[in-house]
């Protein structure tokens, strides 16, 4: 057992096989650049895809993400590797085989984006409207299309603007931060407006109030300043 | 002096109801360049939706906003294109109530933001614009700083540098002043009135009837989604025609 124990960590084995461990490191490496590669662009396209205004779109961009998010790697693996070509060479009617190589690529780019697609929905779900407004309001059409009621905004993509990651990566730490924390700290915010969060029934009161305008009915004496209101609440 | 007969702001019949609430209901308005009109008028009079709706950060129902030759009409002929209201976007600068800095950039970052990422400026080109801002409203020295360590009033001047950054044609101020202490509003309104001694464009929705007095070429009082009262100040504030008006102003000022 001892011997069997010094045998596996001697250092002269490692030698031995040097050529193959490090081929074995360069697989590693490339598989996961590939498929990271592969997770984020899958990702990019779900997560749009979950915010978007088409709820058929929504509800196959959040089936996507549930599946994935909850399939274990290893399984997903399997049915790349061998239930797809099976499905592929029946539909084909000939024989399909998947590259070992390119079959890990796409089940481990697969399980990843579904957990990076919910990421960068909570991300961008997390900005501050006022800031997306702000955005908007000098010329940015990434975040547009969450400030404003306007259909035109959709239909503006511009991939060159695609600089997001950064804001994003702040903004889910933030976000995260903001879900462990007791209360819904804002930076900026005053120490009233957190105790105010901080207040169940002034949180309830305030969405309430906000839903009823996003459903166009919230119009009374001083509607402007009391939504203005809840929104600082409900951030 | 042609070019001062030609108005800079040309809006006309401007309308937005949310379902069937009408919050605004047909406002027509022409500013001349370099003009500063105060647009004052009660919680819920549609003063902020009326701001809002000239860069379309709401929609108007209907009605057609032209800013610097730059025309969009809703309602009639074909729909407005996201490249048309870009591009009247581009000529407003909007500072808003709750300043909405981006929190994660610095002070330099969110002034030259616009600058790097829509005019695709060059990193080093955009951060001379950005100081060149930033100190005129007197904050060169806290270029580095993260809008958390600023206080509101510094945090609305760095807003205020952010959007002429973008060097607009005319900038509009909703209620920039009304979530800041006294102190605090003082320095940025002496930012608003310098910039407007420079002949910016300025339209101001604002609760500071001292402003609105004193600052401001012109005064618009709002009521339920019209214009009740519109003209010099001193005609507004000592002898408004409307009785809502009159009203307004005296509960305003006392």
């Amino acid at each position: 057992m001892l011997s069997a124990l010094r045998q596996m960590l001697d250092p002269s084995l490692f030698w031995e096989y040097r050529v193959v461990l490090l081929q074995g490191l360069v697989q590693n490496l490339s598989i996961f650049v590939e498929s990271a590669i592969l997770a984020m662009v899958a990702a990019t396209i779900v997560a749009v895809a979950q915010l978007g205004r088409s709820r058929v779109i929504k509800w196959i961009a959040t089936g996507y993400t549930e599946l994935c998010r909850n399939t274990p790697e290893y399984v997903l693996l399997v049915w790349v590797y061998f239930v797809l070509p099976l499905i592929i060479s029946k539909m084909i009617g000939s024989r399909f085989r998947l590259d070992p190589h390119v079959a890990a690529v796409i089940g481990l780019g697969v399980a990843y984006s579904g957990f990076m697609a919910e990421t960068l929905r909570a991300g961008l779900r997390s900005i501050h409207p006022g800031q997306a407004e702000a955005a908007t309001a000098i010329g940015d059409v990434v975040l547009q299309d969450a400030a404003t009621d306007h259909p035109a905004a959709s239909a503006a993509p511009n991939p060159a603007r695609h600089r997001q990651p950064a804001r994003l990566a702040v903004q889910i730490d933030h976000h995260r931060i903001a879900d462990h924390g007791a209360g819904h700290h804002v930076p900026g915010l005053d120490d009233q407006r957190r105790r105010d969060a901080a207040d169940p029934a002034l949180y309830r009161r305030s969405g309430a109030l906000l839903h009823r305008h996003h459903r166009g009915d919230a119009s009374f004496p001083g509607a402007d300043r009391a939504l203005a209101q809840a929104r600082l609440v409900v951030t | 002096m042609l070019d001062q007969a030609q108005p800079i702001i040309r809006v006309t019949d401007l309308h937005k109801s949310y379902a069937d609430t009408e919050v605004l209901r047909g406002i027509s308005l022409t500013v001349a360049p370099g003009a500063v009109v105060s647009v004052i008028g009660a919680s819920g009079s549609g003063k902020s939706t009326f701001l809002r709706c000239l860069n379309f950060l709401e929609r108007p129902s209907s009605g057609t906003i032209a800013i610097d030759g730059e025309s969009i009409s809703i309602g009639h002929g074909p729909a407005s294109s996201a490249r048309g209201i870009a591009r009247l976007r581009s000529k407003l600068g909007m500072v808003f109530q709750q300043f909405n800095l981006w929190p994660h950039m610095t002070v330099l970052g969110n002034v030259t933001e616009g600058l790097t990422q829509v005019k695709r400026m060059g990193r080093k080109e955009a951060a001379e614009i950005g100081r060149h801002f930033l100190t005129k409203v007197n904050l060169l020295n806290k270029q580095d700083e993260y809008p958390a360590k600023l206080s509101g009033g510094q945090q609305q001047r760095v807003a205020i540098a952010r959007a002429l950054a973008m060097q607009p044609k005319v900038m509009l101020f909703d209620e920039a002043t009304s979530s800041l202490d006294p102190e605090l509003t003082i320095e940025v309104l002496e930012v608003m009135r310098a910039l407007a001694n420079d002949g910016m464009t300025m339209l101001v929705v604002t609760h500071e009837m001292g402003f609105a007095r004193d600052a401001s070429d012109r005064v618009i009082f709002l009521h339920n989604g019209r214009i009740e009262e519109d003209g010099s100040p001193d005609k507004v504030f000592l002898a408004p025609s409307s009785e809502r008006c009159q009203k307004f102003i005296s509960s305003a000022l006392s």
